[in-house]
């Protein structure tokens, strides 16, 4: 069990330092962008069944749905693993100032 | 997230006309990809985990399973709202939506699984078993359902069979739609594996200060 | 030969001599599937129009229920006095263990069945004299055994334990019950023409989940 707990992650192919979380600014510019390019997405879309005079409108509300709720399904994962991996961090950081701490006062 | 944004791009330029409900295709089909691709890496995993203990396959196969699940709820999720208007109903019981509940419901038991084990790697070790039998199952379910639809060929509403007709720019179309949606599996895999590495220095750090 | 028989029939011997002693199990499978009966010709009203298409799946879900149940009472005496730890000292391989406990719970189960199925019939009055019939009884409680053995010693050091067998067991055994319930029902109906395909798909899941758990018992069992 010694083994397991002092696992390096070092040896781990992921760095984590290329994960680190970004900031909340940046998720809102993200978030814009992708709300802007499907409003978009959804009006081209009207305009092109109106051209073509196939005028379904009673199918919109389903493929908007299923947008909707795909996209929230996956950016909420993703902020939701993001989240609990700057928690993770900040307690990584907190132990690892203790340890320093209680080493240096020894 | 890049490939989200490409994922967009692929859906605003090139609109099918062919119906516009067709569209729902574009999501449906490529989760269904990368939800077996998912399970299949959990399998892959767990076999690996099995044979040679090491850690990385077990973060990988709990990765993996947990982003396959997530995927396979929206696949089910989307097919549904996607079968109400062209079937005219949400769910029938032909085989491959059969299959994909039963899969569901061996991926949630293995997440359970793990969430209920005593420890960390005994839950690692019984999941990984899991993961081998409910794969290895996925054939023997459809294979099974496959032989119950040709003897109950009438369910609640027959549907006609699939749009089979794929010309070549919606093929080029869900294609690209299937490769970004890898590509996001991947993002996704790799972001949970990054906090079961977290979750694992935390411990470590831990067990080497004593405090628990 | 010897080292790989000689244990299995021991620990089947160990778990009838204790199942003998208390009959928990069965009695447990035999009541609950009998309940099962009585409250589902509630539900479904048996008429001579209908029976065949119920009575194949309320006597397969019967049995499945009944079975888990049995199971968890299985798992309850494994947990109970350390005799998991008493196996795993004993001095043979892992899947000797499982083919022993395999064994144990299979024995149970068609022990309970005997009873089970001839009582369903005279229940729903339907005939069931045909050489069919055991086969398929047979087939479904190897694959059913099979798998309940390896959940079962997955389950025993699982949190709520009794929760997991059921979720972890019933999807995995989805394909033997449908192929038990499609063939009993065309004995049934007395067509038994496609019946070597159900009969086909219960071997071939015996025989794969068989190898499969044998395979991974050591790693389910290890502390």
């Amino acid at each position: 069990m010694i083994e397991y707990y002092q696992y390096d992650i070092r040896k781990e192919f992921i760095d984590m330092k290329k994960w680190s979380p970004w900031r909340g600014r940046e998720y809102a510019k993200l978030f814009s962008l992708t709300l802007c390019l499907m409003v978009f997405g959804l009006i081209s879309m009207g305009v092109e069944s109106l051209e073509t005079g196939k005028l379904s409108d009673s199918n919109v509300p389903f493929l908007f749905a299923v947008f909707s709720i795909t996209w929230a399904a996956f950016f909420g994962y993703a902020f939701y693993i993001r989240r609990r991996q700057r928690d993770l961090e900040r307690e990584i950081a907190e132990l690892t100032d203790r340890y320093t701490k209680t080493k240096n006062s020894k | 997230m890049i490939t989200n944004l490409a994922l967009i791009f692929f859906w605003a330029p090139t609109e099918m006309v062919m119906g516009l409900v067709q569209k729902v295709l574009y999501v449906h089909v490529p989760l269904a990809w990368i939800g077996f691709l998912a399970f299949f890496v959990v399998f892959i995993g767990s076999v690996m985990y099995l044979w040679k203990k090491a850690q990385p396959w077990d973060g990988l196969a709990q990765a993996a399973a947990e982003v396959g699940v997530l995927c396979t709820t929206l696949m089910l999720v989307t097919g549904a709202i996607w079968a109400k208007p062209v079937w005219g109903v949400w769910w029938t019981w032909d085989p491959r939506l059969t299959t994909s509940t039963i899969l569901w419901l061996m991926y949630v038991g293995y997440l359970m699984l793990r969430g209920y084990a005593p420890s960390r790697e005994q839950g690692a070790r019984y999941a990984a078993v899991m993961g081998i039998v409910a794969f290895v199952n996925v054939p023997i379910v459809y294979y099974s359902t496959i032989l119950w639809r040709t003897v109950h060929p009438e369910m609640v509403i027959g549907p006609a069979s699939e749009t089979g007709n794929l010309d070549s720019q919606m093929r080029t179309v869900l294609l690209f739609s299937a490769l970004t949606f890898t590509l996001l599996f991947v993002y996704l895999v790799k972001e949970r594996l990054a906090l079961t590495c977290a979750y694992d220095r935390i411990l470590s750090i831990r067990h080497k200060e004593g405090i628990y | 030969m010897n080292y790989f028989l000689i244990p299995i029939l021991q620990i089947a011997y160990k778990d009838i001599i204790l199942e003998l002693r208390t009959k928990d199990i069965f009695v447990t499978i035999l009541i609950f599937a009998l309940l099962m009966g009585v409250i589902f010709s509630f539900v479904f009203v048996p008429t001579k129009q209908n029976v065949v298409l119920i009575l194949p799946g309320t006597l397969w879900v019967s049995i499945t229920f009944a079975g888990v149940l049995g199971f968890n009472r299985s798992l309850v005496l494994e947990k109970d006095k350390g005799n998991l730890d008493g196996l795993l000292l004993c001095p043979v391989t892992r899947d000797v263990i499982y083919f022993g406990k395999f064994l144990g719970l299979f024995l149970f189960m068609i022990s309970a069945e005997i009873f089970i199925v001839p009582l369903y019939a005279v229940l729903y009055n339907v005939s069931i004299l045909d050489v069919g019939i055991p086969v398929i009884v047979i087939l479904t409680t190897i694959g059913f055994a099979a798998v309940g053995t390896l959940f079962s010693a997955i389950c025993v050091n699982t949190r709520s334990r009794e929760v997991m067998l059921p979720i972890l067991l019933l999807p995995v055994s989805v394909p033997i019950i449908v192929a038990a319930v499609e063939g009993t029902r065309s004995i049934l109906e007395g067509s038994p023409v496609g019946i070597e395909r159900w009969v086909q798909l219960l071997a071939a899941f015996d025989v794969i989940f068989l190898v499969l758990a044998a395979f991974t018992f050591g790693a389910v069992l290890e502390e």
